[in-house]
C-alpha cells in the first residue's frame, strides 16, 4: 500500500452512516484524511474553496451520497462534471437503492462508479477496502 | 311552503297556473290530433286505427305525472261529443281513455323503469306488453261498451269495432309515445358536425323510401309490390348510427308518409277496404318500431358496458399503481431505519469487542439477528406486493427452459447438498416468465432446504387433465404433517425453529399468488418423513 495519506471527501447527511465510515476507516489498510460535508450546497462550497473552506486541499476521492437535503445527489454529480476544475475527481455514488433506474441516472450523470450501502458493519468495511484498493493499488488517480 | 326570494321552486300558486296551462295545451293537443285521427275512421265514426292521442297521453303521464289526467279526459270528452254519441257515451269513452293512460303510465312507471323504459331491451318488451297491448284494452273495452250501451253502436260489430279501437291505440303508444317520450329525456340534438350531415342524408333516404315503397314514385305497379320491407335497413340506420330516439323518430315519419299514401291509395297496404289496410300498415309500423328500439337499446347497453369497464379498468390500473408505489416507497423508507439499527449495533460490537460481558454480547446480536430478518420480510413483503402488478405481460415460454434456469440459479446450493433435479416432459405454457420462474425457485429451494440427511432427490413433471397442465415437483424430504399444509401458504409462517431451517417463510405465500394470477390452483400432498409433492395448475394454451 502506498504511503501516501487519501484525502477522501464524504458527502452525507445521515450522522449515523458518518460514523460507520469513520469506524470502518480505521480498519482499513491505506491513510486517510476524511472529511465531511452534511449537504449538496456545502459540498460544492467545499470543492470550489468557498467561505469557510478557503484553506482545504481538493479531495483525491469523493464519496456522494444520494439521498441529501436540498442539493440533491444528482444536483452535485451533474454540478462536478460539468465543472472543468472539478470533474476530474472520481466520484463514487453511495446509496440504500438499488433500483436499476438510479443506477442508469448516476452513470448517465457520469459517475466514476455505483456502490450500494452495505447492510452490515463488516460489508462496510469490506467496500471502503475495495474502493481504497482498486484507486490507490489499481486505478491512477488523476494527479493533482 | 313559503318560496325565498330568488329560490328556483314556484310558490305554490304559480305552480298551480303552471298544472292548468299544461292542462289546456295537453287537452288542446288531444283535441286536434283526436279529430285527425277520426278523420280516418272508417268502420264506425268513433274507431279509427290511426289514433296519435293514445300515444300523447301516456307520454304526457310519465313526463308530466299523473296530475295532468283532466286534461286527457277533457280532450276525449270534446272529441267525442263533437264526434258522433250522446254526453253519456262522450263521458264513458273519455273515462276509457283517460284510465288507459293511467293504467299505461302506472305499470310503465313501477315495472319498466317509467320515463327511462327505452334504456334496457327488457323494459321495452314490458313497455309494449302492459302499455301498448294491456292497457290499451281498457280504453277499447270502456269505449265500445259505451257507444253499444248507447246505442251508437251495433253489438254485433262489437268484436270488428273493439279491434280496430285496440290496434289504433296500440300504434299510437308504440309509434307516438316513445317519440315523445325520447326527445324529452334529450331534447338537444347533440350532434357531432358529420352527424348533421349524416342525419340530413338519413331524412332524405326516409323520404324517399317512403315514396318509393308507400307512394308509387317510380310507378304505379311497383307500388303494390310488397316492398315494405326496404325500409327496413334505414331504421337499422337510424340505430346502429344514431340511438334509440333517432330510430323511434325515423319510424314515425315513415309511418306518417306510409298512412298518408296508403289512404291515397297507393302503396302495397292499400286496398280496397281502407281500415283493413290501415290496420296491417300499422301493425307492420308497430312491429318496426319495436325491433328499432330493441336495437338501439341493445347497442347502448353494450356501449355503457364498454364505458363501465373502461372506467373500472382505469380505477384498477389506478390502484395498482398506487398500491405499488406505496409497497416501494414504504419498503424503501423501512430499510434505511433498519440498517442503521443493525449497523451500528455491530459498530458497537465491533468497537466494544472483548470489553462487553458475554450477556452483552449476547443480547447485541440477538438485536442484529432480528433487524436482519425484518429486512428480510420487508423484501419479501415487497416483491409479493409487486407481483402481476409489473410491466411484464402475458407471453409463451417453455417450463423446460425454467427449470435450466432454475438449476443454474441454485448451482451453488445444488452442489454442496448433492441434490439431484430430473423432470419428466414440460409444456410450452402462457403466462410472465419471471414470475414462473420465481415460483419454481422456491419451491425447489424449499424442497432441497426441507431435507432430511440424504441428498435431496426433487422431480419435476406435468400431467395434461381436461384443459389444464397439472404440475408437480415431488421431493424426499421431510414432509409436512396433515394439521399444518394449509399455514404453510400463510405469510410468514414457519413450522421451524429458525437454527434448524432460514427463511421468512413468504416463499410459498408467493408461490401461491403466482398461481393464482395466472388462474391456476396450488396444492401440497405429504406424508411425513417420506416427503412432500407441491401441485399446481396452470390453463393450457388452447383453451
Amino acid at each position: 500500500m502506498r504511503e501516501r495519506v487519501v484525502e477522501l471527501l464524504l458527502v452525507e447527511d445521515n450522522a449515523g452512516d458518518v460514523e460507520l465510515v469513520k469506524e470502518a476507516l480505521k480498519g482499513v489498510a491505506f491513510r486517510v484524511r476524511l472529511s465531511v460535508v452534511k449537504d449538496g450546497e456545502e459540498a460544492l462550497a467545499y470543492l470550489r474553496r468557498q467561505g469557510t473552506h478557503s484553506k482545504v486541499s481538493r479531495p483525491h476521492l469523493i464519496l456522494l451520497d444520494l439521498n441529501l437535503p436540498r442539493k440533491d445527489g444528482y444536483e452535485v454529480l451533474r454540478e462536478i462534471k460539468k465543472d472543468s476544475r472539478l470533474k476530474r475527481i472520481p466520484v463514487i455514488v453511495l446509496s440504500c437503492s438499488a433500483a436499476e433506474k438510479d443506477v442508469l441516472e448516476s452513470y448517465d450523470l457520469q459517475a466514476n462508479s455505483y456502490v450500494t450501502k452495505a447492510a452490515d458493519f463488516e460489508g462496510i468495511i469490506k467496500i471502503l477496502n475495495s474502493i481504497g484498493g482498486f484507486w490507490l493499488e489499481v486505478a491512477t488517480l488523476p494527479p493533482n | 311552503m313559503a318560496s325565498a326570494k330568488g329560490s328556483e321552486d314556484p310558490a305554490p300558486g304559480s305552480r298551480f297556473l303552471l298544472r292548468l296551462g299544461a292542462v289546456g295545451i295537453l287537452a288542446g293537443v288531444y283535441f286536434a290530433l283526436g279529430k285527425l285521427g277520426l278523420s280516418l275512421a272508417f268502420v264506425h265514426p268513433s274507431a279509427t286505427a290511426v289514433w296519435p292521442p293514445t300515444g300523447i297521453t301516456l307520454a304526457a303521464l310519465l313526463v308530466l305525472g299523473y296530475g295532468v289526467w283532466p286534461g286527457v279526459f277533457l280532450g276525449a270528452f270534446l272529441v267525442n261529443l263533437t264526434t258522433a254519441g250522446t254526453v253519456g257515451t262522450s263521458l264513458g269513452i273519455a273515462a276509457g281513455n283517460t284510465l288507459e293512460g293511467l293504467v299505461g303510465a302506472y305499470l310503465v312507471n313501477r315495472f319498466a323503469n317509467g320515463r327511462q323504459a327505452f334504456d334496457r331491451p327488457k323494459d321495452i318488451l314490458k313497455f309494449v306488453i302492459l302499455a301498448g297491448m294491456m292497457s290499451t284494452m281498457v280504453s277499447a273495452t270502456l269505449g265500445v261498451t259505451s257507444l253499444s250501451l248507447g246505442g251508437f253502436a251495433a253489438w254485433t260489430s262489437y268484436r270488428s269495432i273493439w279491434l280496430t279501437w285496440w290496434l289504433g291505440d296500440l300504434a299510437g303508444d308504440l309509434l307516438i309515445a316513445p317519440v315523445l317520450l325520447l326527445w324529452s329525456l334529450e331534447p338537444r340534438p347533440g350532434w357531432r358536425r358529420t352527424q348533421v350531415l349524416e342525419a340530413l342524408l338519413l331524412l332524405l333516404f326516409l323520404y324517399l323510401v317512403g315514396q318509393v315503397v308507400f307512394g308509387g314514385f317510380l310507378s304505379v305497379e311497383m307500388s303494390r309490390y310488397p316492398l315494405e320491407f326496404v325500409c327496413i335497413p334505414f331504421l337499422i340506420w337510424a340505430a346502429f348510427r344514431f340511438g334509440t330516439r333517432e330510430a323511434a323518430t325515423a319510424n314515425l315519419i315513415l309511418a306518417g308518409i306510409a298512412i298518408r299514401k296508403t289512404l291515397q291509395g297507393f302503396g302495397p297496404f292499400a286496398g280496397d277496404h281502407p281500415n283493413e289496410s290501415l290496420l296491417l300498415l300499422q301493425a307492420f309500423m308497430g312491429v318496426t318500431s319495436v325491433m328499432a328500439l330493441s336495437l338501439s337499446a341493445v347497442i347502448s347497453e353494450r356501449a355503457r358496458a364498454q364505458e363501465e369497464l373502461r372506467r373500472q379498468a382505469v380505477d384498477l390500473a389506478r390502484s395498482n399503481a398506487e398500491l405499488a408505489q406505496f409497497a416501494s416507497v414504504a419498503s424503501h423508507d423501512m430499510q434505511e431505519p433498519l440498517r442503521m439499527i443493525s449497523s451500528h449495533l455491530q459498530l458497537l460490537e465491533h468497537r466494544y469487542k472483548g470489553r462487553l460481558d458475554p450477556d452483552a454480547e449476547r443480547f447485541i446480536s440477538f438485536a442484529v439477528d432480528g433487524a436482519k430478518r425484518m429486512q428480510a420480510m420487508i423484501r419479501d413483503l415487497l416483491v409479493y406486493s409487486r407481483l402481476g402488478t409489473g410491466e411484464e405481460t402475458f407471453g409463451l415460454f417453455d417450463c423446460g427452459e425454467i427449470v435450466e434456469a432454475t438449476r443454474s440459479q441454485l448451482a451453488r446450493v445444488i452442489g454442496e447438498t448433492g441434490t439431484v433435479i430430473t423432470t419428466g416432459s414440460l409444456p410450452v405454457v402462457r403466462g410472465r416468465r419471471t414470475e414462473f420462474l420465481r415460483l419454481l425457485q422456491n419451491l425447489v429451494d424449499n424442497a432441497i432446504k426441507y431435507r432430511r440427511e440424504v441428498p435431496p432427490q426433487i422431480h419435476i413433471a406435468s400431467e395434461l387433465r381436461a384443459s389444464e397442465w397439472v404440475f408437480s415437483v415431488q421431493d424426499n424430504g421431510i414432509g409436512i404433517r396433515a394439521e399444518h399444509q394449509e399455514r404453510i401458504f400463510r405469510p410468514f409462517q414457519r413450522l421451524h425453529d429458525r437454527d434448524e431451517r432460514s427463511g421468512s417463510g413468504i416463499g410459498l405465500t408467493i408461490a401461491k399468488k403466482v398461481v393464482e394470477q395466472h388462474g391456476g390452483r396450488l396444492w401440497v400432498e405429504s406424508e411425513p418423513e417420506k416427503g412432500s409433492t407441491f401441485f399446481f395448475t396452470l390453463p393450457s394454451i388452447r383453451s
